[in-house]
């Protein structure tokens, strides 16, 4: 069908090493890749699938603490292997552009936007300085940014995240690029952000033919995005097709088992006991108010969902009822008592009954602690335990997140994501709680890890009767794991409801769009979204 | 910076003012030793002459009455006569301080020119040859009691090999008429390179004894700061816009990585004051550090006092100072 003329990038045999545990591992072991000129390859996998070491290897590129050591990487026609690293600076920049995951991290902190946009097109020569400005000016309106006049006139902290993350597209697009490597540039977006971030993306490197490489984990987006779609896993490929193929009728047992998740359907039950009651709490920090007039029970043995968009207030409603931020009015009840506002004031008792469990496992524990002190902890402060007792019970809890006792001596660096979380989660129950608040506790894991948890989660709220508050900005999530949901926004409740109630329409407005953000795993599904969406604010 | 937020800052400084003035009246006060009696030394005079010189001097009357006059007359502008020169403070204290400030700007911009080049090699080469040097360079830097180092200098260069003097800041033969004080300046507006010579030769140890352990901490912030700033995703992401190696270094790291050199420099300069007597002292430079030591020696309150509060002045508008360019490196920042 088409020429080989039209290849603008192949990789073959590549090989990759990455430096871990004082010595060299292979990280990627020999992966073709054929992307066309104009054409959007989609490359999916687990974290550790090596997506991101490939994406930047199609630059020349190998991240710090890795190498490149076999194969070639021909980019219209110059080995990126064996080019100088003057030749491969005059492509990177000017004919192969990177738009990073955290554009917060990847923007200069010291340098305007607008500077930081222009720069590699007046370095590599394609920009004059002096119609730069316009070219930057045209590319933020292309990109759907407010005020695209003085908009690169701002400091990278003093614009949104979805703003951000459109800014670094824009700059990418500065030279006109013949490939752009996006790699994983939603992930840390919400889901409302997200779509109006694809589209412009989309828009541009069809407006621009501009070949890419978009690496994501999130199947729906992908399929959104991509011609055609390769599968990585620990390194090698597994297999690629095109999308709609991929989707409909993936060949191996492994992409079956990631199109396989989500599949988790909990129906949601009622309760007329009630275990925790939040009465009209309104908190602010410092005078800058947060929570207005926020209530919502909790149903013994149940979960409540609690969803919105960064910044909505449901952190800081978890911050209230554990009382790390007490309430300038209303307050939270407690198995029909009211609990003092806060921590000095609540018992030991009160704080026992009520346990939280962290997005960032890695930050949640302490790193020089074995799996045996962060679990016996909680066991020895609230039951006075020692010595056997404590052991024991700390095998008990391993047993009950699915680890064995091989887990006790293993410091929280020696442990796999998903085992931190675990290891999180049973320190929690080791405390022998009524409510365990989890917040946003699987959105930093893979799908498949994920998966895991939730399952784990659910499995001991049948056994245990421990009630759930949890937090997430993932439909996905609450689709698998709730009864009820309480839907937050700019610091108040829009909507509350069972589970089925909620997400069957009508909604309220905010509900729609957040249901309506959520990407499906089908083509097409972005059109459709932004013609309703469209309609909806017209 | 906005106005109000500007006359803010500069009110804290009274309470700051107001409890160094105290501690150190109190201070001066309960360290032993008279100055009349310093004075008098091993002259005979009677009781009724050391009377009248107590009495003269305002010693005569009880302490918290000295303070407050101290306070009262301080506020006006007024921190009384030198004991021993008898005549204002102030102008004492003015006669000696272009001396001063010349030698801690000389050992500040040796300090800044060798350290923050030396930070970002060591950075850069992290683990290289250069890298190890400047680091054990740094930690005798730190380590080197001054007063030992500058002798060492002194019997080196001025002794064994005789190419610079042992003391004070120029010769006779090149004494020239002041104009702003600072002999570098005058004698070049004088048009006597010969002189302008004569007052490097006479400057250069004191302030590379001086500049030394300054050097050595601004070139452990530079490179540590450096070495963070250089595994941040901007920088990297630098990289793959096809940047050049230096404008990556000099215009995405360096400005980041001065941050904390900035605010550093400013604290370590005030502690330049501090050096400044000991310095002094081993080199015979007729600045205010060394006329705070021989004060402190014959207990001439007024002039330490004076010399002490301006101290504490100096150091707190360093601090001010670095604020105002930690906005200009660091947008996030608001004062």
């Amino acid at each position: 069908m088409s020429s080989e003329a039209d290849i603008l990038l192949r990789m073959r045999d590549v090989r990759i090493d990455g430096f871990a545990d004082e010595q060299w591992h292979e990280i990627i072991k020999g992966v073709d890749l054929t992307l066309r000129k104009g054409e959007v390859l989609g490359l999916i996998g687990e974290s550790g699938a090596g997506k991101s070491t490939l994406g930047l290897a199609a630059m020349g590129f190998a991240r710090p603490g890795c190498r490149l050591t076999g194969g070639e990487i021909l980019f219209d026609g110059v080995d990126l292997m064996r080019a100088s690293e003057r030749q491969k600076q005059r492509l990177r920049g000017a004919r192969i552009a990177y738009v990073a995951q955290s554009a917060a991290a990847a923007f200069n902190p010291a340098h305007r936007l607008l500077d930081q946009t222009v720069e590699s097109g007046i370095r590599h020569g394609v920009l004059r300085p002096d119609n730069a400005r316009e070219t930057a000016v045209e590319l933020y309106r292309a990109m759907d940014l407010p005020d695209p006049e003085h908009f690169g006139d701002r400091f990278p902290h003093q614009v949104s995240g979805g703003q951000l993350q459109r800014a670094m597209t824009a700059m990418a697009m500065a030279c006109r690029p013949d490939l752009i490597v996006f790699d994983e540039p939603t992930t840390a977006l919400d889901v409302t952000t997200q779509v109006n971030v694809l589209a412009a993306m989309r828009g541009a490197v069809k407006r621009f033919d501009t070949a890419a490489i978009y690496i994501t984990h999130d199947l729906a987006v992908v399929a959104q995005m991509a011609d055609r779609i390769k599968v990585l896993r620990h390194g090698e490929e597994i297999e690629e097709a095109d999308t709609e193929t991929m989707l409909r009728a993936p060949k191996q047992p492994y992409t079956r088992s990631l199109w396989a998740v989500r599949s988790i359907r909990k129906p949601g039950e009622g309760s007329a006991d009630k275990v925790l009651e939040v009465r009209g709490v309104t908190a602010a920090y410092g005078t800058r108010p947060v929570l207005e007039d926020v209530s919502f029970d909790v149903p013994r043995g149940r979960t409540v969902a609690v969803v919105g968009e960064s910044g909505s207030g449901k952190s800081t409603a978890a911050r209230v009822i554990t009382g790390l931020l007490p309430p300038t009015d209303g307050g939270v009840r407690f198995n029909g008592q009211d609990l003092a506002p806060d921590l000095a004031g609540r018992s030991k008792e009160d704080l026992r009954r009520i346990q939280m469990i962290y997005q960032m496992a890695d930050t949640a524990m302490n790193p020089r602690q074995t799996v045996r002190e962060i679990i016996g902890r909680p066991v020895q402060f609230y039951f006075a335990k020692t010595g056997a007792e404590v052991d024991a019970r700390v095998s008990e809890l391993l047993q009950m997140i699915e680890l064995d006792d091989s887990f006790l001596d293993r410091l929280p660096g020696e442990l796999s994501g998903g085992q931190k979380q675990r290891i999180c989660i049973a320190r929690a129950l080791a405390a022998d709680p009524e409510v365990i608040i989890c917040d946003e506790v699987t959105s930093a894991l893979d799908q498949i890890v994920q998966d895991g948890i939730l399952k784990l989660l659910m499995r001991l709220q049948k056994d245990l009767g421990v009630s759930y508050i949890f937090i997430t900005h993932d439909i996905a999530t609450v689709r698998a794991i709730s009864d009820e949901i309480v839907v937050m926004y700019q610091g108040r409740v829009v909507e509350k409801g069972m589970k089925e109630d909620i997400l069957s329409p009508p909604h309220a407005d905010y509900t729609a769009l957040l249901l309506s953000s959520v990407p499906e795993m089908e083509v097409g599904w972005l059109d459709r979204t932004l013609a309703a969406q469209g309609d909806g604010a017209a | 910076m906005s106005l109000a937020r500007l006359i803010e800052r500069l009110l804290q400084l009274i309470p700051v003012l107001l409890g160094v003035s105290v501690i150190v009246f109190v201070m001066i006060t309960l360290t032993p030793g008279d100055p009349v009696e310093i004075m008098i030394g091993d002259q005979n005079i009677t009781a009724e002459q050391e009377a009248a010189m107590r009495e003269d001097l305002g010693l005569d009357r009880p302490v918290h009455e000295r303070f407050f006059l101290f306070l009262g007359n301080a506020v006006q502008g007024d921190f009384g006569e030198s004991f021993y020169h008898r005549r204002p403070v102030i102008d004492v204290i003015a006669e000696r301080l272009p001396a001063t400030i010349e030698l801690s700007l000389v050992a500040l911009i040796i300090a800044l020119v060798t350290a923050i080049p030396l930070g970002v090699v060591a950075a850069i080469k992290k683990n290289s040859m250069t890298d190890r040097l400047a680091t054990v360079g740094s930690l005798l830097g730190v380590s080197l009691p001054g007063f030992w180092f500058g002798i060492l200098l002194l019997m080196l260069f001025a002794v064994q090999l005789q190419i610079l003097p042992v003391s004070g800041r120029i010769g006779f033969s090149s004494e020239i008429e002041p104009i702003t004080h600072f002999l570098l300046i005058d004698t070049l507006l004088r048009g006597r390179p010969d002189a302008f010579l004569d007052a490097l030769s006479h400057i250069i140890l004191p302030a590379i004894t001086l500049g030394l352990p300054m050097t050595a901490i601004l070139m452990r912030v530079t490179r540590t700061s450096m070495l963070e700033v250089m595994r941040q995703d901007y920088v990297t992401f630098a990289e793959a816009k096809g940047l050049r190696r230096n404008r990556i270094l000099f215009r995405h790291a360096l400005k980041n990585a001065l941050i904390p050199t900035v605010s550093v420099a400013a604290i370590e300069t005030g502690s330049l004051l501090g050096g400044n007597m000991i310095v002094e002292t081993v080199f015979g430079w007729p600045g205010l550090g060394r006329l705070v030591v021989e004060s402190i020696f014959v207990r001439n309150y007024p002039l330490v006092q004076a010399a002490v509060l301006f101290y504490a002045l100096t150091y707190v508008m360093l601090n001010f100072l670095a604020d105002i360019l930690y906005t200009v490196l660091n947008p996030r920042v608001k004062l």
